[in-house]
């Protein structure tokens, strides 16, 4: 009884949060610059973008689907931005308008998805391209830089070193985790991915939810897409190519599970995190990219490995 | 089943706690920088995209020679991401070096960049794409053009070619710049003044350009996602099944990749007897195919070999007061297959052209002297 108990504690403290205990640790360990209080700034202004992204993605796995198409909402929502606050439209208004940009991706990929039946997959894949190929087209190709470098607010400090990039992450992250778990609308969502049959059987609008969750994902996007004009102070259609693969890797690092209504927003970010501070201290260690990349799909392998193992000692499937 | 997915975020959460109170912890524990000392330089290098061999040579070099001359150079790598190229340029300025050197590789990052280097007080360089507030050093892509028009010329004209019946291709790199693709633009431009093709100035092209008049083709010669050597291949390909067999061919490519992507694609369509390529980079393959290929005419080299001791030099000249011109240039020349071995035994460089006037400044840092590859400095 003891020693089932002892394992059970040992299995559970190999998971997501023990690894970035040990990540810390290490870094902390190998190199002095990384914990600095600006580092710890530096990691989370790092990661806010791919944050914002990926607490949409998550919300569109939970619910049993897939957003491959942030990665061309985002660098459309990068130079909708610039181009607005350019004109000149307000910071409020543009940012509302950017987010409703990206939310109307979401229902073209919802309606698809829903009413002609086209797998998630396929559907975000198409419109990854879209999106991607028409921020290029509205710049021609051309980076657009802030006319009035105060437009990029979300890239500037509010108190202490954070950034509003990082406030925003927070407040969307607490906002979304509330939703997800004390809402009807949050349990429709874990209802659909867990099982869309049963969920449609048990009077729930699959369709309509699905819908709105990709409309969601869309406008994360597209928000993340304003915050990185803010940070790089001009709008690039070139940012974001690798946002729809580095956010699903955090949402399945975070405990999620490809096939639906598993997983959350704490381990999203927990894992954009694992991810954002393994770049941080292997650049700080001068580490070779390279090695970087073998390190991050070897974090990525481990510790959904052992989240993996912890399930199958547990007597899960 | 639904005790555990209750009691899982809590736990996650409870790890999350723990984890900001480490960073906090260690925060209240770790205060040193590694400031440069009066009589020892750190300077902070990031490179633009170390999967590139050609690339990582240059930041390779910049730690080794750096070493020689005793600068201590701590390295990263920009990846080409303008998201890294934002991390890296926060971490270096954290790192607090005697100069930081930004190879971005990125062309919107730079009023960021150059904000986070002059809030952080920073001196700082640019490397081939300019950074506000920081000296620049950089090849003139303009030369390329230039220079290669002027090779080319006598060889179509020898070839008895006419501007009917060629069409020249332009592998560009959109989105990188108009500075970047001035090589490629001022090529076509000088090359029509001079031969009488269609005429249009390099401003009349753009990124998105894909045809003008008769003689102008443009393709994406760095690839969408596939890299310069499958990109140009595979576009080059497409766009010459467009093309009458019987037209000549003048390929403009913007790197030994691109190039090799081009040669490849020209001789399975069985181009090659009538075709001219003009490649840039002036690596093995480049080298080697200017010496031995017939249809491989021009080769521009920057030299990437002594970039290294030609940024540590500026970064000296920075941390001594000495004031830079508004651009550095990189060594640079357009070899033909005339002055290859001018400058090049087998494919290893043996020889620099001498320092341009503007980049004399560079002398008073003593920094080039001791690595002995410039003509007239010992």
């Amino acid at each position: 009884m003891l020693r089932s108990q002892l394992m059970d504690r040992g299995i559970q403290f190999l998971g997501i949060g023990t690894f970035y205990v040990v990540i810390l640790i290490f870094f902390s360990a190998s190199t002095p610059n990384f914990g600095q209080y600006s580092n710890a700034i530096n990691i989370l202004s790092a990661v806010s973008v791919l944050g914002i992204v990926a607490i949409g993605q998550a919300i569109a796995i939970i619910s049993g689907g897939f957003d491959l198409s942030v990665s061309g909402t985002l660098p459309l929502g990068a130079v909708a931005y610039a181009a607005l606050v350019n004109r000149p439209v307000s910071v409020i208004e543009a940012t509302i308008l950017v987010i409703l940009l990206g939310a109307a991706i979401g229902l073209g990929n919802g309606l698809i998805i829903t009413k002609i039946g086209i797998n998630p997959l396929i559907t975000t894949l198409g419109t990854l391209s879209i999106g991607a190929g028409l921020a290029f087209v509205f710049t021609n190709g051309i980076t657009t830089p802030l006319k009035d470098l105060n437009t990029g607010i979300w890239g500037n400090t509010a108190f202490a070193g954070i950034t509003y990039d990082v406030i925003a992450l927070v407040v969307l992250g607490v906002v979304s985790f509330l939703v997800l778990r004390f809402t009807v609308f949050g349990r429709q969502i874990y209802a659909i991915g867990g099982n869309r049959e049963a969920a449609r059987l048990a009077g729930i609008r699959v369709d309509l939810v699905s819908t709105i969750v990709y409309m969601i994902s869309g406008g994360l996007a597209a928000f993340a897409g304003e915050v990185t004009t803010s940070q790089l102070l001009a709008g690039s259609a070139t940012v974001g190519s690798s946002a729809a693969l580095s956010s699903i890797a955090a949402v399945i690092l975070g405990g999620a599970a490809l096939t639906g209504g598993e997983g959350g927003i704490v381990g999203t970010l927990l894992g954009v995190l694992i991810l954002g501070t393994i770049a941080d201290g292997m650049a700080l260690m001068h580490v070779a990219t390279f090695y970087q990349q073998v390190a991050t799909g070897a974090v990525l392998l481990l510790a959904v490995g052992f989240g993996r193992l912890r399930q199958l000692l547990g007597g899960q499937r | 089943m639904s005790l555990i997915s209750h009691t899982r975020p809590v736990r996650m959460l409870s790890w999350a706690v723990i984890a900001v109170l480490a960073v906090v912890a260690s925060a209240c524990g770790s205060s040193s920088s590694s400031g440069g000392g009066s009589d020892h330089y750190t300077i902070d290098f990031s490179n633009v995209f170390d999967k590139s061999p050609t690339f990582k040579t240059v930041g390779d070099d910049m730690v080794s020679q750096g070493a020689q001359v005793g600068i201590t150079v701590h390295r990263y790598d920009n990846n080409s991401d303008c998201a890294t190229v934002l991390s890296n340029a926060k971490l270096m300025v954290q790192d607090h070096p005697d100069v930081a050197v930004d190879w971005m590789g990125c062309e919107g990052a730079g009023a960021a960049v150059g904000k986070i280097f002059g809030d952080a007080k920073v001196p700082c360089i640019a490397v081939n794409q300019m950074i506000p507030g920081c000296s620049f050093f950089n090849l003139v892509n303009k030369d390329f053009g230039v220079q290669g028009a002027a090779i080319v010329l006598p060889l179509v004209q020898k070839a008895g070619w006419t501007p009917n019946d060629t069409t020249l291709i332009l592998a560009a790199a959109p989105g990188a710049g108009a500075e970047v693709n001035s090589n490629s633009r001022f090529f076509y431009e000088d090359l029509a003044k001079a031969w009488g093709l269609d005429m249009f100035t390099a401003d009349q092209i753009t990124d998105t350009t894909t045809t003008l008049g008769k003689n102008l083709v443009q393709i994406n010669g760095q690839g969408t996602g596939n890299g310069p050597l499958e990109g140009t291949y595979t576009q080059l390909k497409n766009v010459l099944l467009s093309i009458p067999a019987s037209r000549h061919l003048i390929v403009f490519t913007i790197n030994d990749d691109s190039g090799l992507g081009a040669l490849r694609a020209i001789t399975e369509s069985h181009r090659d007897a009538n075709s001219m390529i003009l490649s840039a980079g002036a690596d093995a393959d480049g080298v080697n195919n200017l010496r031995s290929n017939p249809i491989w005419v021009s080769e521009f080299s920057v030299f990437f070999e002594y970039w290294a001791e030609y940024l540590l030099a500026m970064g000296v000249a920075l941390k001594k007061g000495i004031q830079p011109p508004v651009q550095t240039y990189c060594p640079q020349v357009v070899l033909s297959k005339d002055n290859v071995d001018q400058y090049y035994t087998g494919t290893t460089p043996k020889a620099v052209p001498p320092l341009p006037d503007q980049d004399k400044y560079l002398i008073q840092t003593g920094i080039l002297q001791k690595f002995g590859n410039i003509p007239g400095l010992s």
